[in-house]
């Protein structure tokens, strides 16, 4: 116990489709330690976002046990889940999510606001002059490049300074350049000690993580090797 | 997520898609002017028959000439003062009163102005106060003298002043001259249906001898002996009338008998009836309004799917997402409202300049603010909760 950050444990996941079942996840065990980066590849409808889903607490396993820090997930109240998207996890997205109607330090600081944190706006302009957006506090997604909305993505994540970060294809929308900084943004992270879980198609990428986890059909392909 | 911030979130939402607010808000704008103006009306009208009635005692009759839907030229005479005096136990009083039109001058001044003759009764009837003089002496009544009292605005128009001392004053009315005896305050409102403010009261036989000629026809003005005794009164009138005019069970009445508290009942009524039917008429354009936010909201809220997806993925709990959109909802009407009570209360000087009377009232404003207040909150909850039950997931893949 506690020695695992992420332990899924014969982890399923299915979907009712009028009266066949899909099964996007079948049997799925993973460890992952403390300051582990690593990649889940697969190609797409191998259900690699799904696992990413229900590591973050936006999906639930239709059976099997996912533990979190030690703490078991299922059957948690959607407020107690809520919580734990808030104050344990990250998340970067692939179409960045940023809300266009806020600049780049308002982004930033949404999920302090819902922690009602006081220093929101310090931590916020720290956290982007870290990815090197110091000078950009003001504009809003709109007047920025891919890469620059990724990197506010990447600070957004950061805010409530959570355990784990979860990226689904964090460069998927971005030039191999841009892609490159958000990358070593990710790595310089993991030196620090984040814990990083990273989807994506892409082996080049994949390569940059410390372990590649492979998935196939549903099930993580453990290689025939 | 803090209340104030929620708010400061609403606020932006509507900020930032003005011209949708606008329109979204118009139907609750409508709907709060209207709540203002019908209750500024409705508490006018209300304000104007209290005025009316304020100085009438609710056990005066009147009886007048005339038949109901006929033209039976009848007339009503001084004699028929005698005959209800003595028929009619119930009634305590009879006055008749004469009235017409006449030139009234004084020096180059002139205008026709209406008469009325009254007798001692008229000034126990209608709780005339005066600034300066008095009323008719008994003396003035039965020796037909040329004495009149004069309404506030008569003294007006003759000597450009409502008040001042004007008793001893000569004016002249059809070449004939009369002495101010008294000026009556301003009254305001008609008594019965006698304009005290425009008229020029003299004595009745003075009235019924040298201006109004004894062709005209008098109207009566009765006291019934107290509240109860009204109906009973009203009947003995009738009868005694019917019999002392001769007529058969077959004819109608060749008179009216009116009392004043029907008159104030009848005329409250109406007030009413028009104060109910102006609050349904704005609740439905509130509702309209209503329908209109919630339809906006449910677009606003697929609109914003993903950016509600977002906001969940970081840690948004429903209620935060319930209270943002619920919040947008009402202050969307409450500011539509306050648009709304500006432009209704903008009106009333307008009401006023075609002489509709209006109160302003803290009610009508409470009630407006509070009713537009309600619409957001209902209209808005169906959208809100529709925004805070979406799927995160599914929510994060709308596209």
């Amino acid at each position: 116990m506690g020695k695992y950050l992420i332990e899924l444990e014969k982890v399923n996941r299915e979907i009712k489709l009028g009266k066949s079942t899909v099964h996007i996840l079948i049997d799925v065990c993973l460890k992952v330690e403390r300051g582990e980066f690593i990649a889940i590849m697969g190609a797409s409808g191998s259900g690699k976002s799904t696992l990413l889903n229900i590591i973050g607490c936006l999906d639930e396993p239709t059976s099997g046990s996912y533990l979190l820090d030690g703490q078991q997930i299922n059957g948690l109240s959607d407020d107690a889940l809520s919580r734990l998207r808030n104050r344990k996890l990250g998340f970067v997205f692939q179409s960045f999510n940023l809300l266009s109607y806020y600049t780049a330090q308002k982004n930033v600081e949404v999920a302090l606001a819902y922690q009602n944190r006081k220093d929101r706006s310090a931590i916020a302009k720290d956290l982007l002059e870290r990815v090197g957006l110091g000078h950009r506090l003001k504009h809003k997604p709109a007047e920025m490049s891919g890469g620059e909305k990724q990197r506010i993505a990447i600070a957004r994540a950061l805010s409530t300074n959570p355990d784990i970060i979860l990226a689904d294809e964090p460069t998927g929308a971005l030039d191999s350049n841009s892609g490159d900084q958000i990358l070593q943004i990710f790595q310089e992270l993991h030196r620090e000690g984040k814990t990083i879980v990273m989807v994506t198609h892409d082996q080049s990428i994949g390569e940059r993580a410390e372990r590649i986890i492979r998935f196939k059909d549903g099930r993580i392909d453990y290689g025939d090797s | 997520m803090g209340i104030l911030e929620t708010m400061r979130l609403a606020i932006d939402g509507i900020w930032l898609n003005k011209m949708r607010s606008l329109l979204t808000m118009l139907g609750i704008i409508i709907g709060t002017a209207t709540i203002i103006l019908v209750v500024a009306v409705g508490m006018g009208s209300k304000k104007s028959v209290d005025n009316q009635f304020s100085s009438m005692s609710v056990t005066t009759i009147y009886v007048m000439a005339g038949s109901p839907g006929s033209n039976i030229q009848s007339k009503l005479s001084a004699k028929d003062v005698d005959v209800i005096k003595g028929n009619c136990p119930s009634v305590a009083t009879v006055a008749p009163q004469l009235s017409g039109k006449a030139a009234v001058s004084s020096g180059s001044t002139s205008d026709q102005v209406s008469i009325v003759g009254v007798e001692a009764e008229f000034k126990d009837q209608t709780n005339l106060t005066f600034s300066s003089g008095d009323f008719f002496s008994t003396d003035n009544l039965a020796n037909k003298e040329k004495v009149v009292i004069l309404g506030s605005d008569v003294t007006n128009t003759l000597w450009g002043s409502a008040t001042g001392e004007y008793t001893g004053q000569i004016i002249n009315i059809n070449r004939q001259k009369y002495t101010v005896i008294g000026v009556i305050n301003r009254v305001g409102s008609t008594v019965g249906n006698t304009d005290i403010d425009g008229s020029v009261f003299i004595p009745y036989n003075t009235a019924e001898r040298y201006i109004l000629g004894t062709t005209a026809t008098p109207r009566l003005t009765i006291q019934a002996k107290d509240v109860q005794s009204v109906n009973t009164a009203t009947a003995e009138i009738s009868q005694a009338l019917r019999v002392a005019h001769k007529l058969r069970p077959d004819m109608s009445d060749d008179f009216l008998v009116r009392d004043a508290g029907k008159n104030l009942v009848a005329a409250q009524d109406t007030a009413h009836t028009m104060s109910i039917l102006l609050i349904a008429v704005a609740t439905i354009v509130l509702v309209v309004g209503g329908i209109g936010i919630m339809n906006v909201m449910l677009v606003s809220v697929r609109e914003r799917t993903k950016e509600i997806g977002t906001r969940r993925a970081l840690g948004a709990r429903k209620k935060d997402i319930l209270r943002q959109f619920l919040f947008e909802a009402v202050a969307l009407s409450l500011l539509g409202g306050l648009l709304g009570l500006g432009f209704g209360e903008a009106v009333i000087p307008l009401l006023k300049y075609f002489k509709v009377e209006t109160v302003r009232s803290l009610q009508g404003i409470v009630l407006a603010l509070g009713f537009s207040g309600l619409v957001g909150i209902f209209f808005g909850f169906y959208p809100a909760t529709k925004a805070a039950n979406s799927k995160p997931i599914e929510a994060l893949r709308y596209e």
